[in-house]
């Protein structure tokens, strides 16, 4: 009797706390956390670094490594360019986004395409930390002694059919995101970990152009 | 971004990705056969999805060592040229002479050019760049080798 007991205690536990990420625990006050994500967010008006980006596919064996910098300057404004294995550069400039592929210049009105739009949220969200604030995403709040770990979950039907889920990791320090974590439905994965972070160094606006 | 993996002879798993890590389509080509194992809802398309399976299955070779195939030599550009039966189309494939390399296939109806694949820059009897350019539709898919 005693043993079933132990078992059902067992598998109870287990079931409650599969959600949770090894080593972290709920964020208790998720609203104080959100006001300073959001305080030291505004704080910063550019961001550059240097970027590793690890895709996962579960049927091969290795991991596609692709590295590169992005440049971020407020408001709208982005730079996201891939240097080894290979050259691709995505720029974002308010309303306007260019693609250089092969030094082939493609440039797009955000506001024709859905998908773009959708993009340019995403990426410009993302490296400020500010989808939290997004009704699009349901979140949950993690952290550790070194990170906050920001769980989100798409809504609309048309990110969920690409997306489970995106983790944020974010340094307890700065309040800067560290590592991008974007989960498919099939597991699979691409995780984006940034270094050489630095913020309000000056950018000039012609980065932001692609010719 | 293309990403291939041999998983047995004769057996290619052919993922599609964005830079970004964003997955496209997810193929499987085993002998003949076809798997679709994932695509992108906006991608769906049964006529896009048909010719990139029949444009990769040329490149593949897989029905090649089953077929009957008749070769020609072309004294113009000093290439083999094997003509193997796909359906009721002919599908060309060019070996130079020196070096025994596939350096272009043709993918046509009677005489009508309908797809061509032109490789090149070989380094280790492997092409660093494969250009696939269709004639009857307006697709070019050009593939350059990142890392083996």
């Amino acid at each position: 009797m005693n043993k079933l007991i132990t078992l059902v205690f067992l598998f109870f536990s287990t079931f409650l706390f599969a959600q949770i990420p090894a080593g972290y625990k709920p964020v208790k006050d998720t609203l104080a956390f959100k006001q300073k994500m959001e305080a030291q967010s505004k704080l910063v008006n550019t961001i550059e670094s240097d970027f590793t980006q690890e895709k996962y596919l579960s049927v091969m064996s290795e991991k596609i490594i692709t590295k590169g910098h992005f440049l971020f300057k407020k408001v709208n404004m982005l730079r996201w360019e891939y240097t080894t294995p290979l050259k691709y550069l995505i720029a974002i400039n308010k309303d306007k986004m260019y693609i250089k592929d092969n030094g082939k210049v493609s440039k797009y009105d955000i506001n024709s395409n859905k998908m773009f739009k959708s993009i340019n949220e995403m990426m410009v969200n993302t490296v400020q930390g500010n989808l939290l604030t997004s009704k699009d995403y349901k979140a949950k709040y993690y952290e550790n002694e070194k990170f906050y770990l920001l769980e989100l979950t798409p809504l609309q039907k048309g990110a969920k059919d690409f997306l489970k889920v995106i983790q944020l990791y974010i340094d307890k320090t700065d309040y800067a995101v560290v590592k991008v974590k974007m989960i498919e439905p099939s597991d699979d994965y691409t995780m984006i970990d940034f270094s050489n972070r630095k913020t309000n160094q000056p950018i000039g606006d012609e980065k932001f152009i692609v010719k | 971004m293309l990403v291939t993996k041999q998983m047995q002879p004769n057996d290619y798993r052919v993922i599609f990705t964005t830079e970004l890590g964003m997955k496209l389509f997810d193929f499987e080509f085993k002998d003949t056969s076809f798997t679709l194992h994932y695509c992108v809802p906006q991608f769906n398309k049964p006529a896009l999805l048909k010719t990139i399976q029949k444009d990769i299955q040329i490149l593949l070779m897989n029905d090649v060592k089953t077929e009957i195939f008749e070769v020609f030599t072309n004294p113009k550009d000093s290439c083999y040229v094997y003509r193997i039966k796909n359906n009721k189309l002919h599908n060309y494939y060019f070996l130079d002479q020196s070096n025994k390399l596939l350096v272009k296939i043709e993918h046509a109806k009677k005489n009508t050019k309908k797809t061509t694949f032109t490789l090149n820059n070989y380094s280790d009897n492997f092409p660093s760049n494969i250009l696939i350019q269709h004639h009857d539709i307006k697709l070019k898919i050009e593939l350059n080798l990142l890392k083996k």
